[in-house]
């Protein structure tokens, strides 16, 4: 039987010691990388096709969970945090495991049991995609989006969207670093974006109130606002008293 | 504080109905002493009594100015001395002229001069008397505010009391260290044995004081010092720290536990959001009696930090500002890529 590839992402070399001695406690497991974060997680999943991800949440720019975003395709996930935060409890019937640091070997190895298990089965891993889900849930407003083009990846403040565009099963989201797609429902950003800034203008616009520059009427139930930096956006009936509400006109 | 006559409907017509006694008793005695015509008796009693009532209200500024809480006691008596006798001084020309102009009768002139000392007097008394009741009106009045003051008071005691003990027990550090020491126990145990008493220090040093208790700025930067020591062995190069304090700082105090949440979020947002090193520097100095502290962190100008959930600065500022009645201890300045607070502590 093949070994498992397995992947650690952690920012602190302490916490990537201590797995990679458990790791190395069992011969099913292979190796292939370590980063230090999500960055480097992301370039690593795509080169190195890992089997199975030991992750953490709290990261330097990214967290594990926005990493887990902008891949398309997810490895088997085992979350290994100190980060016991109440969404961590979402996921207990959806990842493969999560890990609470400090734990002993004991724990990593009924973990690795059920990923192994899990990996060896033939099903496919649903369990990342609706951990994602749940995970969407538990996040509040949005401060940052977290996107990539190509290689590179963009952490976007929201401060700086311009608005955002639907588009079959993704949005795309115009903004001051250029645009960008995102796998995400329109519905998402309309109940994570604050909604004293972000207004609904059209089934396939949800815009930034601080990017208009003029709004006109051109038929009966039709406008078009006209944005900053250029752009002719569709208003509907019904986005239009959104966003006359929201503008107190 | 609103004027107790002109913005109170009910005190209004109080005011109002305790004029009418004097007046009336005027009249009384006027007719029947003075055997002046019943008519001429209630229109010197209407004048000089509705004189007294506008003049009266006005001279409810003249208490406001001079509040027991703020002014000193010469000068408020000065004030009053003054006013009094402006106040009678308006009461008779005004009232004076008006009767003579309307009250036809030489009787009741020669009435009045003859009546001008005695009412000069009363002026004054009722002059005092009237202030009198303004100022059991102020001191009501301070003592309602006082109170909600107070209030409001032990209610931020309470949440800084609260925010305080949320802060000594950070689940996030306290784990990801003792997941440190787990890994150091079987890499390397020597560092490992550091590790697990510098943490020991730092607990106990937080558990151990109480929001109130004042500490000497060098017991504090040894309890920092441990938490930095700590998070370094975590981080490694990654975080860099230096203290600048001059010597005759060493001993003046501080509340406890003050700086420990601005060195918490330089950690967490300089070095929890970035790849590379970053710098912490403390500096402390005298500045004409007071202590100034100054901490600067660098942060990654490109990192977007998720939004706090954790004790900032405005937690501080309530503290110093409890503690020494001024909001405008602290300050902070976020640069291109570096955040520098400020903080005063008075002697």
């Amino acid at each position: 039987m093949n070994k498992i590839k397995t992947l650690i992402i952690d920012d602190e070399s302490l916490a990537r010691d201590l797995l990679r001695y458990y790791l190395s406690k069992d011969e099913r497991i292979e190796l292939v990388g370590e980063c230090a974060n999500g960055f480097e997680g992301v370039l690593a999943i795509q080169e190195l096709k890992p089997d199975l991800v030991f992750l953490d949440i709290q990261m330097p720019k990214i967290t594990g969970f926005e990493m887990l975003e902008l891949i398309t395709e997810p490895p088997a996930i085992i979350f290994s945090t100190a980060y016991d935060h109440y969404a961590i409890r979402a996921f207990e019937a959806n990842a493969i495991d999560y890990l609470l640091k400090p734990y002993p070997y004991e724990r990593a190895a009924v973990a690795l049991n059920k990923a192994i298990e899990k990996i060896n089965s033939k099903f496919p891993l649903s369990g990342v995609n609706q951990l994602i889900v749940s995970h969407d849930r538990e996040v509040g407003i949005l401060n940052r989006v977290v996107v990539k083009s190509g290689r590179k990846i963009q952490v976007i403040p929201v401060d700086s969207i311009y608005y955002l565009e639907s588009q079959d099963d993704f949005v795309m989201i115009y903004c001051k670093e250029g645009h960008f797609m995102k796998q995400k429902t329109m519905k998402f950003f309309e109940e994570h974006l604050e909604t004293t800034q972000f207004v609904r203008i059209h089934r396939s616009y949800l815009l930034n109130l601080s990017s208009i520059a003029e709004i006109q009427q051109y038929e009966k139930d039709s406008w078009v606002v006209l944005t900053l930096q250029g752009a002719k956006l569709k208003v509907s009936k019904a986005g239009y008293l959104n966003l006359k509400e929201k503008l107190k006109i | 504080m609103d004027h107790p006559v002109t913005t109170n409907r009910i005190s209004a017509i109080i005011y109002w109905l305790f004029l009418l006694i004097p007046g009336i008793l005027q009249t009384v005695y006027n007719s029947f002493y003075h055997l002046l015509s019943v008519s001429d008796s209630l229109l010197d009693g209407l004048i000089f009594g509705s004189v007294f009532g506008v003049l009266g209200i006005a001279v409810w500024y003249v208490v406001r100015y001079n509040d027991p809480e703020k002014s000193a006691q010469g000068q408020m008596i000065a004030s009053h001395a003054a006013a009094s006798l402006v106040f009678t001084t308006i009461w008779m020309l005004t009232s004076g002229i008006l009767a003579k102009s309307i009250i036809s009768d030489p009787l009741y002139h020669n009435y009045l001069y003859g009546e001008l000392t005695t009412r000069i007097l009363a002026g004054l008394l009722f002059y005092a008397l009237l202030v009198g009741v303004y100022y059991i009106y102020v001191y009501s009045q301070h003592n309602q505010e006082k109170a909600q003051k107070e209030a409001e008071l032990q209610k931020q005691i309470r949440e800084a009391q609260l925010n305080a003990l949320k802060s000594q027990i950070n689940p996030h550090f306290l784990f990801n260290s003792l997941n440190s020491i787990a890994s150091l126990t079987l890499t390397n145990p020597e560092k490992a044995h550091g590790m697990v008493i510098a943490l020991s220090d730092f607990m106990r040093f937080s558990l151990r004081k109480q929001q109130n208790d004042m500490v000497t700025l060098d017991v504090e930067l040894k309890n920092i010092a441990l938490y930095l020591q700590i998070e370094k062995i975590r981080f490694e190069n990654k975080l860099l720290y230096n203290f600048e304090i001059e010597e005759e700082c060493k001993k003046h105090l501080i509340p406890s536990l003050i700086l420990q949440p601005i060195f918490e979020n330089a950690i967490k947002y300089g070095v929890y959001e970035t790849s590379k090193p970053v710098v912490i520097l403390c500096k402390a100095q005298k500045l004409q009696g007071f202590l100034e502290i100054t901490i600067i962190n660098d942060f990654d100008p490109e990192s977007v930090p998720l939004k706090g959930e954790g004790i900032g600065l405005t937690n501080i500022n309530e503290r110093l500002t409890l503690i020494y009645g001024s909001s405008r201890l602290l300050t902070a300045e976020l640069g291109d890529n570096n955040f520098k607070v400020t903080m005063v502590i008075p002697d």
